[in-house]
């Protein structure tokens, strides 16, 4: 069965485009990220244009995250406190990024600098993620191999560890929060700090920076993984929002059609997704996300050094 | 001198009877065109569609149909070799005086019935669209036959452009002709104007012409129309539809996902 795009002016089957969303929501749900990385490149291999690939994957990350935001809500996985600190952030740096690229197309060499950070954000959080996750699931199977005595001197040296690295700086900064939903005590200033950094990389690289919150989440403000997974989608949801208004407004490139097809895909996927990452440890969960991250960057690392088939593209996109 | 004037407006009016009678024996005999459908709804369900051109009055063994939109300018982007390494998009390309869609269909090669000087002076073939087109680029040492390749292939890649010969039937007996061709859905909505040649010994002899209408229908004209005239409804709406089918599958799935 096939369905018309009123802006993307082509013709999709209508499963093919409903089974992409449900994968990029299933995606979505297991790990709190948007799903733009891996779905805006899938609908310009269907042969959606690449500025309405960018805009309504937008608009159906809103859905999927409106719907695993909800779900997570309902575990009591979401940290509004921190959600919101993260989204001021994400707002006021989403808004530098934007500037920052357009001097930069002003001056040439955008282009450039775009596919380099992608290939390097993802290459550098893929790889983290993987071999840091590697280790804690070796830990945990020393862990189990050891006596409840040896388990508790682990555990105290680790409580220690832990005790050192809050004492560090970062707790003599101002406005100091107890998020009680994550169990961490930050200022303030970390998260929307954070934010503005997320924002500025996810504006040069056209996305919502679910993939680089989420570590972002994990390793600078020691969240909890449920918690992390939750928070991010609710930060996201607002992003794309905001992404998909402007895409309407503005350039006229958010093909509801479309849009439509991949929510209903995407946001029956962010539920079974959510479901699915409940029987996953963390770890797990972390290493999957890696490997995904890792392999869309060997893609796209191929993609730049093999000859094209084609010397010309279309205008927009990446 | 009012006898002069007579004169004269007697043999005004016989040479205008005259060519009146030379057009309407030449439009008796002259080669026809239709095109069915004439009119190609777009709807929701719109995967492209079969199209016939056929016509009458043939007096020639081949025939050439080309079916274009109107030239005007394709903005793309050029692919090179950043820093000797990467591939990827370097800067624009505008190819100008190229129609958006071009199609040709004949009975043979077209090189077989019509040599390739009259197909540039009639405007028939990629060759004469070669020809017409100009490219504007920031690039330098802008190699032209090698980026209107590019260009060709680009639009053959997107179904745009297209050449196929063998495919017009010609019934000699009926001085006839017809072909069916699939109208690519990649073709956007507009006006197309389908031209038909009738060749003999390499010679045009007889022309005809018609138009094909692609347009929106019903939800699409409906959904288009607002997305370029009303954009902030259109991007609210968007958002409304997202929010409630978000929440209404988490909804929907509430039974096994609470607390």
């Amino acid at each position: 069965m096939y369905i018309y795009l009123p802006i993307a002016l082509t013709s999709v089957t209508l499963w093919l485009v409903v089974g992409l969303g449900l994968l990029v929501g299933l995606l979505s749900g297991l790990f709190g990220v948007g799903g733009g990385f891996l779905m805006t490149p899938l609908l310009m291999m269907i042969g959606i244009p690449p500025t309405v690939a960018a805009a309504t994957d937008a608009n159906q990350i809103v859905a999927a995250s409106a719907s695993g935001t909800l779900a997570h809500w309902r575990l009591g996985n979401v940290d509004f406190k921190m959600g919101l600190l993260l989204l001021v952030g994400g707002f006021t740096g989403g808004a530098l990024g934007v500037h920052v690229i357009k001097v930069l197309r002003a001056t040439g060499g955008a282009d450039f600098l775009i596919k380099i950070t992608y290939v390097l954000m993802l290459g550098i959080v893929g790889t983290f993620m993987f071999f840091e996750s590697l280790n804690a699931l070796k830990k945990q199977k020393a862990a189990a191999a050891m006596t409840p005595e040896q388990r508790a001197e682990a555990e105290r040296k680790a409580a220690e560890k832990a005790k050192a690295k809050k004492k560090g700086w970062l707790s003599s900064l101002p406005f100091q929060i107890y998020f009680d939903k994550s169990g961490v005590t930050h200022s303030a200033l970390l998260p929307i700090g954070l934010g503005i950094f997320v924002g500025v990389l996810a504006a040069i690289m056209g996305v919502g920076g679910g993939f680089l919150m989420v570590p972002v989440m994990i390793y600078l403000l020691r969240m909890p993984m449920h918690v992390v997974v939750g928070t991010s989608l609710f930060q996201i949801m607002f992003t794309c929002v905001e992404v998909t208004f402007l895409q309407s407004y503005q350039n006229h490139t958010v093909d509801i059609i479309l849009a439509i097809l991949l929510l209903l895909g995407s946001t029956i996927g962010a539920q079974i997704g959510t479901k699915l990452g409940k029987k996953l440890h963390g770890d797990q969960l972390k290493i999957l996300l890696a490997i995904i991250v890792l392999g869309v960057t060997v893609k796209m690392i191929l993609g730049l050094v093999l000859p094209p088939s084609l010397l010309l593209a279309s205008a927009g996109g990446h | 001198m009012s006898g002069n004037k007579i004169m004269k407006y007697l043999v005004n009016c016989l040479i205008a009877i005259v060519a009146c009678g030379f057009l309407f024996v030449n439009d008796a005999g002259a080669l026809t065109c239709e095109t069915n459908p004439g009119k190609i709804p777009i709807t929701l369900g719109y995967h492209g569609t079969k199209v016939t051109i056929s016509g009458k009055d043939l007096n020639a063994s081949d025939v050439i149909i080309q079916i274009h939109s109107d030239l005007g300018e394709e903005h793309l982007k050029y692919i090179g070799k950043a820093g000797g390494i990467f591939w990827m998009k370097l800067g624009n390309m505008i190819f100008e005086n190229v129609p958006a869609v071009y199609l040709v269909y004949s009975t043979k090669p077209i090189h077989d019935i019509i040599p390739p000087e009259t197909c540039k002076e009639l405007s028939i073939s990629f060759d004469a669209l070669r020809k017409k087109a100009e490219i504007k680029s920031d690039l330098k040492d802008l190699d032209r036959e090698k980026w209107l390749n590019e260009f060709l292939k680009f639009k053959k890649d997107k179904h745009l452009y297209h050449q196929e010969s063998g495919v017009v039937k010609v019934d000699s007996a009926n001085h006839a002709y017809t072909v069916t061709i699939d109208w690519p859905f990649e073709a956007p909505p507009g006006e197309y104007y389908v031209e038909v040649f009738a060749i003999q010994d390499g010679k045009v002899v007889d022309k005809a012409e018609s138009k094909i209408k692609v347009e929106r229908v019903g939800i699409e004209k409906t959904l288009s129309h607002m997305a370029f005239e009303k954009p902030a409804l259109y991007g609210i709406i968007a958002i409304v539809v997202a929010i409630v089918a978000g929440f209404g599958v988490g909804m929907v799935f509430k039974g096994g996902g609470g607390h």
